[in-house]
């Protein structure tokens, strides 16, 4: 059949946001409450709606960032890790948690890479950044998952671009340092 | 080489997502209740995220003569161009179908000469009686112009059924679905599948209805015994 020819790019994204909302905001809002009532946040209720609402505005934001042709899972995984970012600012700003972070120079991502040696120490891997802590594990997802920009990462999470860095190579050092001590 | 190395960090990468939130979900003991005030935001959130001009579900159309122009012209433009536009007329509600590049339209319109008065708004709600096993009532959401009930399983699979005035226009992403029509009863029924849903419309005389079902597939056979079940929703519920 022919088609009638319009700019419809931002048609095809409501249904993608719907569906987003339908499938995974009853597991974003418990997310939200558990680790907010986890820290001992009275409010936990309140703030968990709006940890929820301004993860969804984010997502919205960056909604061509989502693959749906990937599994339910991961798509998920993505959504979660945006709501945990929130309830981490959240926490940080009643903890009055200043996001004092050192950006001196990058771990190249060649050197990284090699140095993971992750064929031979995958479960390892994957082991050490379900532990880790979110604020790093998620830069790293947001950074090598989703090919997501240093920019696009502060603008998501609201946190410098410096920040950003400093995290990443936080984060991959991290990450070696416990995959060496693990052996 | 860093290649294949640098695909096997990103999939460990997820796969340590999604095992650390599922752990946390399983032990977590929150329920997912939210305010009514909530409930408003995340709908104005969804609703801006759509384009000026489009029609969110529930809320009636009123077709502008500027709009009627343009419906005319991409009609007879299809039909120069051997294809049709497929409409099926009712007496009193007529279902319009409008295929894009990107995107097909599809609501359920009253006829201009109707002499009915059919209603702005849900004066009476109806629910299916029948739910497939397993499924357990999350959450029920009533307008002026809407009336939605969710209901989940154990394995994260749902069915929201969804009833709105007539006018109501619906969106369906033409690249991840296709399209199917069939009949259920005295209901004309037309249905579209993608890889995470699918959705069944179909009007009376009064209202539009859908389901749809997220995550899973079940039997069309079970989705027949819901539309066919639509019974009128007593107050006291």
């Amino acid at each position: 059949m022919l088609a009638f020819l319009l700019s419809v790019s931002e048609e095809r994204n409501h249904l993608k946001i719907e569906y987003i909302f339908n499938t995974y905001n009853s597991d974003m809002i418990r997310l939200a409450k558990y680790r907010l009532k986890k820290a001992g946040i009275s409010s936990y209720r309140v703030d968990a709606e709006d940890a929820v609402q301004n993860a969804f505005l984010k997502i919205v934001k960056y909604i061509d960032l989502i693959d749906f042709n990937a599994s339910s899972q991961e798509i998920k995984a993505y959504v979660l890790s945006i709501v945990s970012n929130e309830t981490a600012s959240i926490i940080s700003s009643y903890k009055n948690l200043e996001n004092v972070e050192e950006y001196a120079g990058q771990l190249a991502d060649t050197s990284f890479i090699d140095q993971l040696q992750i064929n031979e120490r995958y479960e390892q891997v994957v082991h050490i950044l379900r532990k880790m802590d979110d604020k790093y594990s998620t830069v790293l997802l947001f950074r090598y998952y989703n090919d997501m920009s240093v920019k696009s990462i502060s603008e998501l999470i609201g946190i410098s671009e410096k920040a950003v860095y400093a995290r990443l190579k936080r984060g991959k050092k991290l990450l070696l340092e416990l995959l060496d001590k693990e052996g | 080489m860093y290649g294949d190395n640098a695909a096997l960090f990103k999939q460990a990468l997820i796969e340590a997502a999604i095992k650390k939130y599922n752990y946390e979900l399983s032990q977590c003991d929150m329920d997912n209740t939210v305010s009514a005030r909530h409930k408003r935001v995340m709908r104005q959130i969804i609703k801006n995220a759509q384009k000026a001009e489009t029609v969110s579900i529930g809320h009636r159309q009123r077709w502008s003569n500027k709009k009627r122009v343009v419906a005319v012209l991409a009609a007879i433009i299809l039909l120069l161009g051997g294809l049709t536009v497929y409409a099926k007329r009712d007496a009193i509600v007529s279902f319009v179908e409008q295929i894009f590049e990107k995107f097909t339209k599809v609501s359920y319109q009253e006829e201009p000469n109707n002499e009915t008065n059919i209603s702005d708004s849900i004066e009476q709600a109806y629910i299916p009686a029948y739910i497939p096993d397993g499924f357990e009532l999350q959450d029920t959401d009533r307008s002026l112009t809407t009336y939605q009930m969710q209901w989940i399983n154990l394995d994260g699979a749902k069915i929201v059924f969804d009833q709105g005035v007539i006018g109501a226009t619906y969106y369906f992403d033409n690249e991840h679905s296709s399209f199917e029509t069939m009949t259920v009863g005295e209901y004309d029924v037309y249905s579209t599948h993608s890889v995470w849903m699918h959705t069944y419309l179909w009007s009376d005389e009064s209202y539009s209805y859908s389901i749809s079902i997220y995550n899973t597939d079940i039997p069309f056979e079970e989705i027949e015994k819901m539309i066919l079940s639509l019974s009128e929703l007593s107050e006291k519920e």
